[in-house]
């Protein structure tokens, strides 16, 4: 009996690659990095349709397939700790200096490099529960986006980071402490909190039955 | 031109919508899932995972370097 990989080996090869490499996540990156081009900053636009290629090619099968290696990553106390550290670090260069790039920039490759060669789990995410979720966040996210987009082509922008330099630091630490959470979700982690509420009501967050491993990662 | 305090009012709308859904999503019994469970899930998948980080890293980057 063929196995589970077996089987989707198997769709991969019969699907059409092209459609495969026609993937929302694709599309999504590319039709961002277009506009990204339209409002003047054609770097990022080509950081992102290149970005939106290779996810689609991967997904079509163009690419080697890369050796998963799971990267040890921070605790939520820690991960607290590193942003800290992080935001003092960055808030110290000068503002919007070739230093700051630099940093921000490799802290972007660094991220990149975690998040594709990290291995894809099978998760729980099929219940109508999960749908309903993923469906009002989007919705939520397509208003964001018409509602930047309305700013951006009908008002000046409301905030401009150099109004607030005194809230810079509180920024840099949020926006570091979420990136290392989607790494650790990526991975499997949640929080206890959000574990409660999950599916189950419980720490069995999989939906398996078996307790979670993962929950407090 | 959309007045500056219209601008700020539909950002801290969207902010307050998106605490609101968190919020009844950690109710007991509640018909939607966390979002850190629902992120869970979908950055399992290299394509979404990459895709989410990407913005994730341009929020900082459109922030705090892009002038």
């Amino acid at each position: 009996m063929p196995s589970n990989n077996d089987g989707m080996a198997e769709h991969r090869r019969t699907r059409p690659s092209v459609i495969a490499a026609v993937w929302p996540s694709a599309a999504v990156l590319i039709l961002a990095g277009s506009f990204h081009a339209y409002r003047g900053v054609p770097a990022e636009g080509i950081v992102f349709v290149l970005v939106g290629l290779a996810i689609a090619a991967d997904r079509a099968g163009w690419l080697p397939r890369p050796r998963p290696h799971t990267f040890r990553l921070p605790d939520p106390r820690a991960s607290a700790a590193l942003a800290v550290l992080g935001a003092f670090a960055l808030t110290v260069l000068p503002m919007r200096g070739i230093a700051e790039a630099v940093a921000i920039g490799a802290v972007g490759v660094l991220v990149m490099v975690v998040g594709w060669w990290q291995p894809d789990r099978t998760a729980a995410g099929s219940t109508e529960r999960y749908r309903r979720t993923a469906l009002l966040w989007c919705c939520v996210g397509v208003v964001v986006c018409l509602w930047e987009l309305g700013v951006f082509l009908l008002a000046d922008p409301p905030l401009h980071e150099y109004e607030y330099p005194a809230g810079r630091g509180l920024l840099l630490v949020v926006w570091i402490a979420v990136g290392l959470a989607l790494l650790r979700w990526s991975q499997g982690g949640i929080t206890k909190a959000a574990a409660r509420a999950g599916p189950s009501g419980h720490t069995d967050a999989s939906g398996d039955g078996r307790a979670d491993p993962d929950i407090g990662a | 031109m959309i007045s500056r305090l219209v601008v700020i009012a539909g950002f801290l709308a969207l902010a307050a919508s998106t605490v609101g859904i968190e919020a009844v999503s950690h109710r007991a019994g509640s018909r939607l899932v966390p979002l850190a469970l629902l992120l869970r899930t979908v950055l399992s998948r290299r394509s979404a995972r990459v895709a989410i980080l990407l913005f994730w890293w341009w929020v900082g980057w459109h922030f705090l370097v892009e002038p």
